[in-house]
């Protein structure tokens, strides 16, 4: 804007609404232990993304409590239309397994590298983009040795290939607790402990793996579903916001199927 | 009295604990207002890059890794690609359709102009620093590209980073108070 930015009694006001808001839409996400490195802290990380946005809640082994939905937010601006997909969750499919114990991840062939998709409305093949996510608000962000960064035309092109690049996405319908988070990263072996987690089968060229509680916080049940192939981590958060062959769509960006 | 550090701060959120968010948003919320203010189209936008930005930041404590005690230009970085990506996402509703390419990114002399509400605090570090800083959050590169434009490693520039963001985090503060 080509006006000055707001000071004094204004700017406080401004930021008092915005700090509401914010601190109303960061839901309570399990506690989660911080470590310096490793990959599996990156694991954690990307879930819990989507657990402090409302739309991942998983009970991974070291975390003590589950996650809320996120509440209802009171943007101080009408929030734009929003539309819910009504098809059914994608969590409905999976063939329940005995839970398995930690098991050799699939992974890409020596010194193939499967690209990440991105932005993230290259996840999906176009003409579906709406029928998955609809007009819900999207937030994303491409982090690269961990540092966010805008996306490039490169990335378009040739997708994410560094070894620490990764995508988050965050559908969130505004004015309701529906909220949807792709996230995607790279996978080591070090994850299987991670890969344990939840009800697990193979198929879609990887093991995928599905959690679902209800917390006492939250308004609808909240659904992980994460896919793990080829040296990349797919997950998938849902809190009330059904969609209907996303993981399948999403398999078919990145690998072809 | 003592000043919490932005990585005590970080390191409570990665815990769960949401005032330390709030902590964060008295700490830089003002000066990622003026910043965004520079970058969006109305005072709307402006609400919502800042809103996303410290929702990234509560989303992402788990896994940053602050070089020093400053988050400050990592919420700068964070809130300039929400400001893009809304753009973006306003071309693509102008046009209804996915847009062919990306925005290009901005110029220099484009970047140094949204910044000009923070501009003076970083204009105030020794010349390296603020080469470093100019590159990292003035011209979006990143820390690895800062160290090949500048000849250093990647630790060195990560180095001088921490100690720019510490200053800048100081004068920041001091203008806020």
């Amino acid at each position: 804007m080509n006006t000055e930015p707001p000071e004094g009694d204004e700017l406080q006001r401004m930021l008092v609404a915005m700090k509401q808001t914010v601190l109303e839409r960061a839901t309570p996400g399990p506690k989660r232990h911080r470590r310096r490195t490793g990959v599996v802290v990156g694991v954690v990380a990307l879930l819990a993304l989507g657990t402090a946005t409302g739309a991942v809640a998983l009970t991974l082994s070291q975390q003590d409590r589950p996650v809320a939905a996120p509440v209802q937010t009171q943007e101080p601006a009408p929030a734009p239309t929003a539309t819910t997909p009504t098809s059914a969750p994608i969590t409905a499919t999976p063939v329940p397994l005995p839970t398995p114990g930690p098991t050799s991840l699939p992974t890409a062939p020596a010194g193939q590298r499967v690209p990440i998709p991105a932005p993230c409305s290259s996840l999906v093949p176009q003409d579906d983009y709406f029928r998955f996510f609809g007009a819900a608000r999207l937030i994303e962000t491409v982090f690269e040795d961990g540092v966010p960064r805008d996306t490039t035309p490169e990335d378009r092109l040739h997708g994410l290939t560094s070894p620490d690049g990764s995508l988050s996405c965050w559908w969130q319908n505004e004015g309701t607790a529906a909220a949807l988070s792709i996230d995607i990263h790279r996978t080591s072996a070090d994850e299987q402990v991670v890969a344990a987690g939840g009800t697990c089968s193979d198929r879609l060229g990887g093991r995928v793996c599905t959690s679902t509680i209800t917390d006492e916080m939250s308004t609808a049940p909240q659904t992980a579903t994460t896919l793990y192939r080829d040296g990349i981590t797919v997950t998938i958060g849902q809190t009330d916001f059904p969609t209907n062959g996303l993981l399948p769509a999403i398999v078919g960006e990145i690998w072809g199927d | 009295m003592t000043t919490e550090s932005d990585e005590s701060i970080v390191g409570a959120m990665a815990s769960g604990d949401r005032s330390a968010l709030a902590r964060a948003f008295d700490r830089y919320a003002a000066t990622l207002t003026r910043y965004a203010w520079a970058l969006a189209d109305d005072r709307m936008d402006v609400e919502e890059i800042v809103q996303d930005a410290f929702l990234t930041l509560w989303q992402r404590a788990s896994t940053l890794e602050l070089p020093a005690d400053t988050m400050l230009p990592w919420l700068l970085v964070v809130c300039r690609n929400h400001a893009f990506n809304a753009g973006r996402k306003r071309t693509k509703h102008r046009a209804d359709e996915l847009p062919e390419t990306l925005a290009a990114p901005e110029g220099h002399d484009e970047a140094r102009e949204r910044l000009r509400w923070v501009r003076e605090e970083i204009a105030a570090l020794p010349e390296l620093d603020r080469r470093i800083c100019e590159l990292c959050l003035l011209e979006g590169h990143s820390y690895a590209e800062a160290a090949e434009l500048l000849g250093l490693s990647v630790g060195a520039v990560t180095q001088r980073v921490s100690r720019n963001r510490r200053r800048l985090k100081k004068v920041v503060m001091h203008d806020e108070h």
